[in-house]
């Protein structure tokens, strides 16, 4: 089994050893955020604390869970969206030489178009409905799905079909013990960006094809010059993501590749 | 472990027919080999030699049902009347990197009603491996890796054991002790082994009889006249190796 943290370089820096590297980055950048609010004018950019403040005044209004649960409502819509639609398409690009042909200039195309195209077509078919970030979120982040998925089924171990094979498995075990677990670490890889792309995209869609969400928020504070609730706004947003992250992603990570011993998680952070 | 506790079946024979074997290449079809005839006595452990691309894996993929041959059959014949099962055991261990040992095991078990993780731990247990039922293979080492290949191959209660070069991956302490391991399983289970191997002094140490291909035939079959166990100093060992080698040099 291989030995863990077995590079050397962080355990030797006692910032790292005492506090943790996440700690430390964490506190790092707070502290340049402050350094940078002691620079610009208040308004424009308030200190950490006071943004905090902010956030946590807007959490006890309400406010945060209208419009940061319209805008999970449209991240988890649009990411189911881009998952039917990209892991459909990789799974037939890596399963059929044909699939792959025909799929392969749409995909080209899909991973050039900018999420913002889609945004405004979405806007001009969909109006302000909640289907607007939706289809923009859908159609933007599922090529890249789907050439992640693409690449994780094409990469199958040969000698492991051969040996099922040999053993008379049948097509279904093998494709539910083998296919799947073999291509897991790429499908992880494409949910994962697929996740944090919707968001994104999710927000972005929501500056100008919204009435309701995080982005609105952003928008609508930016035009009426109030940049403190901006950054309100965007903390409690980072907050989720972060939440997300390290609350579901991570953990569900760890428990899908508990057997790659030879992993080192920390790595990831 | 004692094997008296696992239920197995007889050996089965196996009998090669006129068998023969092309690949399309780019220069049209090249053979690997034409008119083979082999049978193989149940209960032997026979060694297949032959030079590197001689076509003893080819072979080895049409016995065990992975290739079609281009010509001729595979027939087996079990002795106790069943339909004859094979067990296969690989180069490399090829198990699952995401299952346990026990979940290896259980993997190639898919049509056998009876099956539960007792089966899998008799196994495990016979070839040594009682303290890593849970493990998953990278955190065994390679030896232990083809161990539970072994265990996977025995525990379907194979008519024939098919061994294709499975100790060549394998520093030479770890494979003289598989060999060793592999011996007394052999001589407790009653099954027939088919082993390709390159090493003529394995291929000697192991087998009863040893089939040389080359040139797409069978060009020596020799029989071993050397006693259980064997020494791998002794004079007679070495000089049927001698004469083995001379054989085996003749052709190409």
């Amino acid at each position: 089994m291989a030995t863990k943290n077995s590079y050397t370089f962080p355990s030797r820096n006692w910032i790292w050893d005492r506090l943790g590297a996440r700690t430390f980055g964490l506190i790092l950048g707070l502290a340049g955020w402050t350094a940078l609010a002691s620079v610009f004018p208040n308004e424009l950019m308030p200190f950490p604390q006071e943004t905090v403040l902010l956030a946590w005044g807007l959490v006890e209004s309400g406010a945060v869970w209208e419009h940061l649960g319209a805008t999970i409502w449209r991240t988890v819509l649009g990411f189911i969206g881009s998952v039917l639609l990209g892991a459909g398409g990789g799974i037939l690009m890596g399963i059929n030489n044909y699939g792959q042909k025909f799929l392969t200039p749409y995909t080209v195309i899909g991973l050039s178009i900018p999420a913002i195209a889609w945004a405004a077509v979405g806007t001009l078919v969909f109006g302000f409905t909640i289907w607007a970030p939706v289809a923009a979120t859908s159609l933007t982040t599922a090529p890249f799905i789907a050439v992640n998925i693409w690449k994780g089924t094409d990469n199958i171990k040969s000698d492991l079909v051969t040996m099922s094979r040999s053993f008379d498995v049948s097509r279904r075990r093998t494709i539910w013990r083998l296919i799947i677990p073999n291509a897991s670490p790429m499908l992880f890889s494409a949910f994962r960006l697929g996740l944090a792309m919707s968001w994104k995209i999710v927000t972005i869609t929501e500056l100008f094809a919204a009435s309701s969400g995080v982005g609105f928020k952003l928008m609508q504070t930016y035009q009426l010059y109030q940049f403190e609730q901006s950054w309100a706004w965007a903390t409690v947003f980072i907050i989720v993501i972060l939440g997300v992250e390290y609350g579901f992603v991570k953990p569900l990570e760890r428990r899908v590749f508990e057997y790659r011993q030879d992993a080192d998680f920390n790595l990831l952070g | 472990m004692s094997t008296e506790q696992i239920s197995h079946g007889g050996a089965s024979s196996i009998h090669i027919e006129n068998l023969g074997k092309e690949f399309e290449t780019t220069n049209g079809y090249e053979s690997v080999f034409s008119g083979l005839n082999i049978d193989i006595a149940p209960g032997s452990f026979v060694c297949l030699l032959g030079k590197s691309g001689s076509g003893k894996s080819t072979m080895m993929d049409i016995v065990s049902g992975i290739l079609e041959p281009t010509e001729g059959r595979v027939r087996f014949d079990s002795t106790d009347g069943d339909e004859a099962t094979l067990g296969h055991v690989f180069q490399s261990p090829r198990l699952l990197p995401w299952n346990t040992c026990l979940q290896n095991i259980e993997y190639v078990h898919e049509n056998n009603s009876e099956y539960d993780d007792t089966l899998a731990k008799q196994y495990l247990d016979l070839v040594g491996l009682s303290n890593h039922y849970d493990k998953y293979p990278t955190q065994l080492s390679g030896g232990q890796q083809q161990r539970v290949g072994i265990a996977r191959a025995l525990s379907t209660d194979p008519g024939v054991l098919l061994m294709d070069e499975p100790f060549s991956n394998l520093d030479e302490i770890t494979a003289d002790n598989l060999r060793e391991e592999l011996l007394d399983l052999w001589s407790r289970l009653n099954k027939t082994v088919f082993f390709v191997t390159h090493d003529m002094t394995e291929a000697i140490q192991l087998s009863d009889r040893i089939l040389m291909l080359g040139e797409g035939r069978i060009y020596a079959d020799l029989e071993n006249p050397l006693d259980r166990p064997r020494k791998l100093d002794s004079d007679e060992f070495l000089k049927f190796r001698q004469k083995a080698i001379d054989t085996f040099h003749r052709i190409g």
